[in-house]
């Protein structure tokens, strides 16, 4: 799955740190999710769109549907 | 870069383990050592399984751990305990048929201690591909 969390991270000029802080989840649990390397669980994923403010859909895209759009 | 935060919230969930971890090494010393020494067997059995009560404190500070790590620090550790368990049940078989054909078995201590090392192991593999 693709997601625009370092994009959006950037954009508000967050740390990894200060993102983490704001899911309750460890820095590791952000780059991991950042680098592709793990997919969050749906309330993480919530959670993560309330943080930003925007759906889900907005944020996360499945592989094959990341590779239509671009 | 010394991440001081994260290391910091690694001592809030590895304090509630210390004092019995440290109890328990110590009492486990004090038992493989003094035990076999006890005048009557009653004393005896209850000097050797002394460890056990440090150790049901240890195992319910685990879990209150456990329960306060968040998800993908949750699968690395269940990942982790996958890779000792298996690895340590292929011992035991192994052991088990080893044993049937006069290879003296060795302690069951150390085969807990090879599955504390293996999830040790597992943990650090984990946070390396994570």
């Amino acid at each position: 799955m693709k997601n625009r969390l370092r994009v959006l991270r950037a954009e508000r000029h967050w740390s990894q740190e200060r993102l983490a802080d704001e899911l309750g989840v460890s820095r590791q649990t952000v780059n991991a999710i950042e680098n592709g390397k793990y997919d969050p669980s749906l309330p993480l994923a919530f959670k993560i769109a309330s943080v930003f403010q925007l759906l889900i859909e907005d944020i996360f895209q499945p592989e094959d549907e990341a590779t239509r759009t671009v | 870069m010394i991440d001081s935060k994260r290391i910091k919230q690694r001592a809030k969930l590895t304090r509630p383990l210390l004092i019995p971890l440290i109890l328990y090494i110590g009492l486990l010393i004090f038992a493989t050592s003094q035990a076999p020494v006890m005048p009557t067997p009653v004393l005896r059995y209850a000097v050797a399984l002394l460890p056990v009560v440090p150790g049901l404190f240890l195992g319910f500070g685990m879990v209150r751990a456990v329960a306060k790590l968040d998800e993908l620090e949750r699968r690395i550790l269940l990942e982790a305990a996958a890779f000792s368990f298996g690895v340590t049940l292929i011992l035991l078989v192994s052991l088990g048929l080893l044993s049937e054909v006069g290879v003296p078995v060795p302690n069951p201590m150390l085969l807990a201690a090879i599955m504390a090392i293996l999830l040790i192991v597992g943990k650090l593999w984990g946070n390396w591909r994570a």
